[in-house]
């Protein structure tokens, strides 16, 4: 599952998973919770910053919850500090943006 | 009586010594009969009037025609207040010459009274043209000074051998909002804000005891509340002989300035955030096409897209570094900071260059290895940001070399091209935001001018430094050098 508030964005990561034959959903702003806790993804790629909602926040909350605490989140950003960003709330990997499609593809594919 | 210019009178050897004395000294020494109005002078007075030895002075009211006619006036009063009260007078004033020459003489006479009596008059004389000139001039001076400092559109203040502020122009007056001169050059320093004092007090201490030159920016509290930007610059003051007198400086208001580039920050951190969602997104869609193109076997669109990628590095570059400097005015830049091997750093940043240059052979000088403690990907962006600027500004050269060193206890890397050289009048302003270079005939070089400054920063942030060592038409050798991990430095 992808949740990003850029379509762009979201339509991209979602040919280049598909083309790698993954199942993918999108997802975007205040759905994203919803969404997981319903579908339980084998993973997630969070995007930090949507209009609204603070991807930390969405991070947090979802590792807090039994019901979806075992999903891996890869946070994403553009921010240089991502990685330290993503430790603070607990995700489990992290990619900056913009990013390299070979990275994007092994982070994902570590958790499957 | 005396008469000082009979050489036939009979004089003792006291009397001789005195007229040999009053030569020497250049006195000219005279006397005025009141009573039969009659003058006689020394051979030194004659001298000073450049008339002929001998000649007869005659009358008081002769005497004055050699006055200046501005001056005479108050001459004649002089005298005749002391003629009047039995006392004495002293008075500078100018005489014409024969040849019409003006000179300043200072002459004092005292009454001499008989029964209560005004009878004569005795007096001396000196020629003190060349002193009055001088002080003629030097009011000049002052009077020049003192106009172009108080019209002057930028403060002016000066300040003596220990620092204390002992002149100030209206100027600096208007923009601290402190009306009274003395409490301000007393007192500045409590207008200062909080936050600046510190380092201005300090830095001000050192200009002064090391005698060196002082720029700083500083905030000062205006009487209305409000801010003002101030730019403070002190430069000391060395006589001919080298002697140090103290220190003069200029204040300037650049509110206006400081508040415009406090706009373009806040632009720039927008912009570049808005910028980053689409550059994401063509970027993938670039690599996806790279890969299917790949997958096909279409070698020819994949080359295409492959240039197409390259130049979307490029944009995602200049859109970081917006960023970034947003960043660094605003005091938000992060660093992580780890130990790392600057060897491996630089193997990976000039290969990773390598791969997309084809005009330039980076040449990798040493092979030392030096474990530092640093922000990694930092530091690779300053060596990046050195090495395209070495390919860029030496289009007709074929090499960029770069060479690993220990000074002291830091790891020193040098990036060195063979392009135009920067003129040593430029290579201050190198390191400033917004600030860029440009070649020969005005062709300026693509770019933003934020690389260097944002280097700068992150080099200030690590406790290292960034500078360049350039000769015009020759090249330059930029370099950085960051701190040598604990346990290196004990080596």
């Amino acid at each position: 599952m992808v949740a990003d508030d850029d379509q762009g964005i979201l339509s991209v990561i979602k040919l280049i998973l598909e083309d790698e034959g993954y199942e993918v959903t999108v997802t975007s702003n205040g759905e994203t919770v919803k969404k997981v806790t319903d579908m339980l993804p084998d993973v997630l790629l969070l995007d930090i910053w949507m209009s609204g909602h603070d991807g930390q926040e969405i991070c947090r909350f979802l590792k807090s919850n039994e019901h979806t605490k075992k999903i891996p989140i890869i946070l994403f950003s553009a921010n240089k500090d991502t990685a330290q960003k993503a430790k603070e709330c607990g995700a489990d990997d992290f990619l900056a943006k913009p990013f390299d499609i070979d990275v994007l593809l092994a982070k994902v594919q570590q958790f499957i | 009586m005396i008469n000082p210019a009979d050489p036939n009178e009979p004089l003792t050897e006291r009397e001789k010594t005195w007229r040999i004395a009053l030569q020497v000294g250049n006195i000219g020494v005279w006397e005025w009969d009141i009573v039969n109005n009659s003058i006689v002078w020394s051979d030194e007075v004659y001298a000073i009037h450049e008339i002929d030895h001998g000649t007869d002075i005659g009358q008081y009211n002769k005497y004055q025609e050699g006055i200046h006619a501005d001056d005479r006036e108050r001459v004649s009063a002089m005298v005749k207040r002391a003629v009047e009260n039995g006392d004495a007078y002293e008075v500078e004033f100018r005489i014409l010459t024969p040849t019409g020459r003006e000179k300043w003489i200072q002459t004092k006479g005292r009454v001499i009274e008989e029964d209560g009596v005004p009878v004569r008059m005795i007096g001396a004389t000196r020629d003190i043209t060349r002193k009055k000139r001088a002080e003629i001039d030097l009011a000049k001076s002052e009077e020049k000074f003192r106009s172009i400092s108080v019209s002057s559109p930028v403060g002016i203040f000066l300040t003596d051998l220990s620092g204390t502020v002992t002149y100030i122009n209206p100027r600096v007056q208007e923009i601290a909002g402190v009306p009274d001169a003395e409490t301000l050059m007393r007192e500045w320093e409590q207008i200062i804000h909080p936050e600046d004092i510190g380092n201005i007090s300090r830095e001000w201490a050192k200009a002064v005891q090391e005698k060196s030159p002082l720029r700083q920016v500083i905030r000062v509290v205006h009487k209305d509340k409000s801010i003002v930007w101030a730019l403070v610059r002190l430069a000391p003051m060395i006589s001919d002989t080298g002697e140090y007198l103290g220190g003069t400086g200029t204040v300037e208001n650049i509110t206006g300035r400081i508040l415009r580039d406090q706009q373009k920050d806040d632009f720039l951190a927008m912009a570049s955030h808005e910028l980053k969602t689409p550059v994401t997104s063509v970027k993938a869609y670039a690599q996806l096409l790279q890969r299917r193109f790949a997958k096909k076997g279409d070698m020819d669109s994949l080359d295409l897209v492959t240039r197409m990628d390259d130049q979307i590095d490029r944009l995602t570059i200049l859109v970081s570094d917006l960023l970034d400097v947003s960043k660094i005015q605003s005091g938000k830049l992060q660093l992580n900071l780890s130990s790392f091997s600057i060897k491996d750093l630089v193997d990976e940043i000039v290969e990773q260059i390598q791969i997309t240059c084809e005009t330039h052979v980076i040449k990798i000088m040493s092979e030392q290895d030096l474990t530092v403690h640093a922000d990694r990907d930092r530091v690779g962006q300053v060596l990046t940001n050195l090495l395209t600027n070495a390919i860029k500004y030496s289009p007709n050269a074929q090499e960029v070399l770069v060479t690993i060193s220990e000074v002291r206890n830091q790891a020193k890397v040098s990036v060195q091209d063979f392009g135009v050289g920067i003129p040593k009048v430029k290579q201050d302003r190198l390191f400033e935001r917004f600030y860029r270079v440009e070649g020969s005939y005005h062709e300026t070089f693509p770019g933003l001018g934020l690389g260097l400054y944002i280097s700068n920063e992150i080099m200030k942030r690590l406790k290292g430094s960034i500078g360049v060592k350039s000769d015009e038409g020759k090249g330059s050798i930029f370099y950085f050098q960051v701190p040598l991990d604990k346990e290196d430095q004990a080596k």
